[in-house]
């Protein structure tokens, strides 16, 4: 080794040592992120179900409004037979109080036979709806869509509690993994006994080995959760908490 | 907010750090590529200075050959000089003197071919001492990286034997074990690189002072054999 080569070890050594100690003093490090001034705020999200939306229920409301303003034009039997002719013109919430009147009115008071023009166009309005059907069905409907609601918003809400404890296994495929749970709850909420497994689906070979980790998760999310603070006028409706479904879209 | 901070911490590039998480097969190729790299920039450092010193000796020299009015008096004055056609010139002249001095009959077809070999000779001596430690340059350029992929090879192995311990493949488990991994690979080129690149440079320097070399041995050669005409 001659003089220029003890000079070029002595600079690679020196190069060297500076390089791997700027490396390690985190001299070249990236770019920090920038700091923003406001708190980060947690932000959940939530399918778009209120309880505002058992307010639609189309029928009952203008049925019997309608019908009181109408029953004044029809008291004058002169009126009686202009009457039906514009409301067969009009939409539809105008026929309903004339097939209302058909039955009660027309046969005590006003003459037969000026009658009968408007008479079967009467009848033939309260074949298309009556109020005497339309009215049960809308009541029991009303009462199973807001129990279907109620549960929807349960789940709604169990699922947003449960999120933050929910950690989804990762690896390949994991995202089809859908593990089902069912268990009990006393009214303050706490857990009666364990989860139940009720039901694993998209297990493939490529996430078996994920699958029970999935479950083990998804029990665990459930007890982590616990207490849940759910309303207790509904006590009755998330007594037992049903097959209920951890999947991707929890996680997210 | 703390994840985040933990993540840019994680994320800086700390050599020392991802040697100590590494195995032991892979520190021992990492401080292998390292020991290449730094004997790497020693060859290139001490082979640049002697290649600048040797050019412009060479041509300083050979400005003062075509202003020497006679070779002898220049030959004693360079007698024992390292530049490389100094050392040419004196095996032509060594040549020349015992091939001529003291003989009656002078055999000038063989002294010229006597004169061109030694100066071919020396020519390819003195090319030889320059490029010794190019083919060290050759090998670290072309096995630094294979080398640093083994290490790579060999890190990226053992961490997918430490998920299937733990069962989790989550990107966490996985990131830290490739990422040293994957740092004796960077050794590997870090190494390899400047070599190749100096390899190449040197041997396009060497070749052009190769050449220069022999343009004047030949031009010295056609001065002594022209003597050669002149002594009869």
């Amino acid at each position: 080794m001659d003089r220029a080569e003890q000079t070029g070890l002595g600079v690679a050594v020196v190069a060297h040592a500076m390089l791997f100690a700027a490396l390690s003093l985190n001299l070249l490090k990236p770019p920090e992120l920038p700091k923003y001034d406001a708190e980060p705020i947690e932000v959940s999200l939530v399918d778009p179900v209120a309880l505002e939306s058992t307010a639609p229920q189309p029928s009952p409301a203008p049925a019997p409004a309608t019908a009181s303003t109408e029953t004044a034009p029809t008291t004058s039997p002169e009126e009686l037979a202009p009457a039906p002719l514009p409301t067969i013109a009009q939409s539809k919430p105008a026929p309903k109080p004339v097939a209302k009147l058909a039955p009660t009115k027309p046969t005590p008071n006003g003459p037969q036979p000026r009658r009968k023009p408007g008479l079967s166009r009467d009848i033939l309005v309260g074949i298309g709806d009556s109020p005497a059907k339309a009215t049960p069905t809308t009541s029991s409907a009303n009462s199973n869509a807001e129990s279907v609601l109620v549960k929807r918003s349960l789940s709604q809400e169990i699922g947003r509690q449960l999120k933050p404890k929910w950690k989804s296994p990762t690896g390949a495929d994991v995202d089809r993994l859908v593990t089902v749970l069912s268990w009990d709850l006393a009214k303050d909420g706490s857990l009666i006994g364990e989860p139940r497994f009720v039901d694993q689906t998209g297990v493939t070979p490529s996430n078996g080995p994920q699958a029970k980790l999935h479950r083990e998760n998804a029990v665990k999310a459930v007890r982590a959760a616990a207490p849940l603070t759910l309303p207790s006028e509904y006590y009755g409706y998330w007594k037992s908490v049903v097959s209920f479904r951890f999947d991707k879209r929890l996680s997210q | 907010m703390q994840a985040l901070a933990f993540n840019t911490d994680a994320a800086t590039l700390s050599p020392i750090a991802l040697f100590l998480q590494a195995d032991i097969i892979v520190k021992i190729v990492m401080v292998g590529l390292l020991l290449a790299s730094i004997w790497t920039w020693t060859i290139i450092v001490g082979q640049w200075l002697k290649l600048r010193n040797v050019g412009s000796e060479t041509r300083q020299f050979e400005r003062d050959f075509k202003a020497a009015d006679d070779p002898h008096a220049f030959q004693q004055a360079h007698k024992g000089s390292s530049v490389p056609s100094a050392r040419v010139m004196q095996a032509g002249l060594s040549e020349w003197r015992s091939s001529t001095v003291g003989r009656r009959t002078i055999d000038r077809e063989g002294t010229r071919a006597r004169l061109a070999s030694a100066m071919g000779a020396s020519v390819a001596a003195e090319i030889d001492r320059l490029s010794d430690r190019l083919n060290v340059l050759a090998t670290i350029g072309s096995v630094a990286p294979f080398v640093g992929l083994f290490g790579t090879v060999w890190g990226i192995m053992r961490s997918f034997t430490a998920i299937a311990a733990e069962q989790n493949s989550s990107l966490a488990v996985v990131a830290p074990g490739i990422a040293e991994a994957l740092f004796a690979t960077a050794l590997g080129l870090f190494a390899a690189i400047p070599a190749v690149i100096a390899y190449n440079r040197f041997g396009h320097v060497l070749n052009r002072l190769e050449a220069q070399l022999n343009r004047f041995a030949d031009g010295f050669h056609a001065t002594l054999s022209r003597e050669l005409e002149l002594d009869q």
